[in-house]
């Protein structure tokens, strides 16, 4: 183990000379520290809008006067989507997401305003973020400090002085590798720092500290990959070249491929596609501004059965409400099955491109740092259906005051004249069936399980590249214990 | 001449890397456009079923409704714009800004930023293009090409022979580095220009990015060759290339895009929901004359008209909804305005990046940029001013109600 401390010693010593390394790891920490400070100011300033949007946007609607209650059904509500706090490393699909839906009765819309709808248009690579760097950039500059750590010496010749030495290939292999782990190491130093300020925003500390072992799992993939192709090639050039065609094809080609292959294999219909097929099915569910549509006939009968009366006007309670609770009820079951359906083949469309895994460590590390952090298409579902969930809570709310604190007749008269008008109100205090609305990332302990899988696969990876380079070095270094 | 031409291909068809170079080269080229091809037709059978489907559903609709208010209500159209015929080549901001919608006649700011995007996790990591595939990866395999073309001949000590023969020392590189070269360029551009045949493209646009993509390869060409022969080290000059490459692809472009959105601030979209939400819903508590004004001033035409009876009248619904689009236009210009300040200022920082630089002469070709995205949303908002004024009318009484010229009018709309 001395000797391979040694070893690694001497590689950080023989970097420190070299101009190249210095400098690339020099422009690599500006990088990285330039990404981080413009997410971590984006998104918590972000957060912080959005927070306060969602508090002004309660304010209001508990703000409103008396009113007819459907007024507010339509009033609606928004809910904004605020990032989870480890979003400052990955912000994921976030930018790419509306922030802000608007919610009111009998309908969804859709997510609007994400980032990228005023995000100036970059080529090919569309945000400067820590995950970015840390998946993409870090390993390039890996590669430009490492690649010679073992063609260097053969070219030098050095290696059979070390084995005459006695150094086996074990001890070089290990030594080699603790270098640019040590490196990997240092390098990750600001994704902790970063990733143990979110713990003050909220964010749980076992989270965050698996968010940076998988960060430095995969760097040691690289690492040990390095090493390999090191001990490998004949020349340093040649290493060189290996590891960069390497990491074209794992941080550039496999990731875009398997969203094509997505998209691809697995096409999902755009949302105003499938609205047309809702619209069609809607139209049997009736329409509940309209108590005279057929499709509300039976419930007509039941509930004038129910209390025994003849007709509408003899209820205790109003009938256009109950209308608007059944419809709205009925419809967003219908709604909900399109989402639903909608959500499982967006979900479908990721699950082939995150099996861009088994050939690219990359989209290991992206699946497993977006699943951490909470900014996965899988959080997006979350916050869509939590969305959902306000709205029907508050579509309905709005609908029992409509039920039982607005009399049939002076609704069906609120048109006559600006007095019956006033007459068809409901207090203010109804208002309050809004919930305050907070979007949380799933528990911890679920991201992290979530996220498992991704892990193991790194793991694994790391394992493979390991035993790559150490084969790499017993049949290259290990000729001369054998003769 | 032709002696050094037939030598310098001979000589690359022996260079198994070279050969495998270029042969990947081809092969991910015509994966690319033939992935672009098949989204763009995917695209057109989209709008194809959204035409039939929006006027099927209109005429269902529209028949039976009792006035002209509810007809405009419940009455969805269609706006959209078509994939161009180069779109296959470079997608653009295609996959993330709305270039299809279907508005009524409510207020448009409630409806202009719906957007009918796909999936976000698949376009986080991004798609594979033509354009990707020239700005971005075609660089990288020239650095891999030609980093150690003069390096290579120096260690084999062939290169003063060389020199001494050609009677100067750049000649024998210049052959071998332009065959190279051009092999890639036939490799890039021969599925390019197959499929731009294919889906129909001007000749004179195709001609102009093929243009570009060979100058472009030419300078990374030339600046590689540069630098192969100034370091002897294969190692080091592939090094410095690299980072050369890292800076123009990724560090310039991200970090202009992340000092764009820095310096040029745009209002929240979150604000403009807001406002105009509150605008359109406060109508109902003013007394309806205070709309009616608000709503005279920028439509003087119809003050004959302006009168509203006791109770529900569709016409104050119509004009309040025309004023709450009216409170947002200053904000929602600010963030139409802002966005293109950010685009200027990508496309100076374009200067400094040739990748960009390629990138933008693609996607404004190929009608994918910022620009043909606000060209197709002024032209979504002139179609809803359209369907305003053929409505207006019927609306206000000046004419009688007549579905039949409502299903008349241009139902789906393509923004060129």
């Amino acid at each position: 183990m001395t000797g391979a401390f040694r070893i690694a010693v001497e590689e950080w010593r023989y970097w420190s000379r070299s101009r190249l390394a210095i400098s690339a790891t020099v422009l690599l920490l500006i990088v990285i520290l330039a990404a981080v400070i413009s997410t971590v100011s984006r998104m918590q300033s972000e957060s912080d809008a959005r927070r306060s949007m969602q508090i002004a946007a309660e304010e209001t609607f508990l703000a409103q006067p008396d009113r007819h209650p459907h007024r507010m059904v339509h009033y609606g509500h928004y809910v904004f989507r605020t990032p989870a706090p480890l979003a400052v490393i990955d912000p994921g699909v976030d930018p790419l997401t509306g922030t802000v839906m608007f919610l009111e009765g009998h309908r969804h819309n859709s997510a609007t305003f994400p980032a990228a709808y005023t995000a100036p248009q970059v080529a090919g690579f569309s945000f400067l973020t820590p995950a970015f760097t840390y998946q993409v950039l870090v390993p390039l500059v890996l590669i430009v400090v490492g690649f010679s750590v073992f063609a260097r010496e053969r070219e030098l010749q050095t290696d059979t002085q070390l084995a005459a030495q006695g150094v086996g290939p074990m001890v070089l292999w290990l030594g080699k590798t603790l270098a640019l782990l040590g490196l990997s190491a240092v390098v990750v130093l600001p994704l902790a720092i970063v990733a143990l300020l979110a713990t003050s925003r909220g964010e749980s500390l076992g989270t965050a500290s698996t968010l940076v072992l998988a960060y430095f799992l995969y760097l040691a993939v690289w690492s040990f990959a390095i090493v390999g192709f090191s001990a490998r090639a004949q020349t340093a050039a040649m290493s060189l070249l290996w590891c960069c065609v390497a990491w074209l094809f794992v941080t550039v080609l496999v990731p875009k491929l398997a969203s094509d292959a997505g998209n691809t294999l697995s096409p999902v219909a755009g949302k105003l596609q499938t609205d047309m097929a809702l619209i069609e099915e809607m139209r049997s569910v009736g329409d509940g501004h309209n108590t005279a549509d057929p499709a509300f006939e039976a419930l007509r009968a039941r509930v004038l059965d129910q209390y025994g009366v003849e007709s509408v006007e003899e209820l205790p309670v109003n009938f256009r409400g109950i209308v608007a609770e059944t419809a709205e009820a009925n419809l967003t079951e219908v709604l909900n099955r399109f989402a639903e359906e909608r959500m499982h083949n967006e979900l479908e469309q990721a699950r082939i491109a995150r099996n861009g895994a088994f050939l690219s460590p990359m989209v290991a590390i992206r699946n497993a740092s977006m699943q951490t952090v909470g900014s996965d298409l899988g959080h997006h579902h979350r916050f869509l259906r939590e969305a959902e969930a306000a709205r029907y809570e508050f579509v309905q709310g709005l609908n029992r005051a409509h039920i039982n604190q607005l009399s049939y007749i002076d609704d069906i008269n609120r048109n006559n004249n600006d007095a019956a008008g006033m007459r068809a109100r409901v207090s203010s205090e109804n208002w309050r069936v809004l919930q305050s609305f907070d979007f949380q990332p799933a528990p911890a302990s679920d991201r992290i399980r979530a996220a498992g899988f991704a892990i193991v696969l790194l793991f694994l990876w790391s394992v493979a590249a390991a035993w790559f380079a150490y084969l790499g070095i017993r049949n290259t270094e290990g000729r001369f214990h054998a003769g | 001449m032709p002696g050094n031409l037939q030598r310098e291909w001979w000589f690359l068809l022996r260079d198994r890397q070279a050969v495998v170079t270029v042969v990947a080269t081809l092969l991910m080229a015509s994966l690319a456009v033939s992935i672009g091809l098949r989204d763009v037709s995917l695209q057109h059978e989209e709008i194809a079923y959204l035409q039939t489907s929006t006027l099927e559903d209109l005429n269902a609709t529209l028949t039976g409704q009792p006035d002209p208010g509810s007809a405009a209500y419940y009455g969805f159209r269609f706006v959209y714009d078509p994939p161009s015929e180069l779109a296959f080549a470079a997608r653009g901001v295609r996959d993330q800004l709305p270039w299809k919608h279907r508005l009524r006649m409510l207020a448009l700011e409630g409806q202009i930023y719906e957007h009918d995007s796909g999936n976000p996790e698949l376009a986080q990591a991004g798609r594979i293009d033509f354009a990707f595939l020239v700005s971005v990866l075609t660089p990288l395999l020239i650095i891999l090409m030609l980093h150690d073309v003069v390096g290579h001949e120096r260690r084999a000590n062939r290169f003063d022979l060389l020199a001494v023969t050609a009677g100067n020392a750049k000649v024998p590189i210049r052959w071998r580095a332009g065959v190279r070269l051009m092999a890639l360029c036939i490799a890039l551009l021969v599925p390019f220009v197959l499929a731009a045949l294919w889906s129909g493209a001007a000749a004179l646009q195709v001609t102009q990015l093929s243009l570009a993509t060979i100058v472009y390869v030419l300078l990374w060409g030339a600046v590689v060759t540069w630098v192969a022969r100034r370091i002897a080290s294969a190692a080091t000059s592939a090094t410095v290339l690299l980072g050369l490459w890292v800076a123009l692809v990724l560090v310039v472009p991200l970090s202009a895009g992340a000092i764009a959105e820095q310096r040029i601030t745009v209002p929240e979209g979150g604000e403009i929901l807001l406002n105009q939400r509150e605008v359109v819903n406060r109508a109902w508590d003013l007394p309806e004359a205070v709309t009616m004004e608000a709503f005279v001033a920028t439509h003087p035409e119809w003050s004959d008209y302006a009168e509203t009876g006791d109770g529900f009248d569709w016409k104050w619904y119509y004009s309040f909804q025309q004023v709450g689009d009216q409170s947002v236009s200053e904000l929602s210009g600010a963030l139409r305005q802002g966005v293109r300040e950010r685009d200027a200022f990508m496309s100076k920082a374009a200067w400094i990046s040739p990748p960009l630089m390629l990138d933008r002469v693609f996607t404004r070709l190929a009608r994918t940029d910022i620009a043909a995205f606000q060209r197709y949303e002024s032209c979504a908002r002139d179609y809803h001013e359209y369907l305003r004024r053929a409505h207006y009318p019927m609306i206000f009484g000046a004419e009688p109600y007549d579905v039949d010229r409502l299903l008349a009018l241009e139902n789906t709309k393509a923004c060129l």
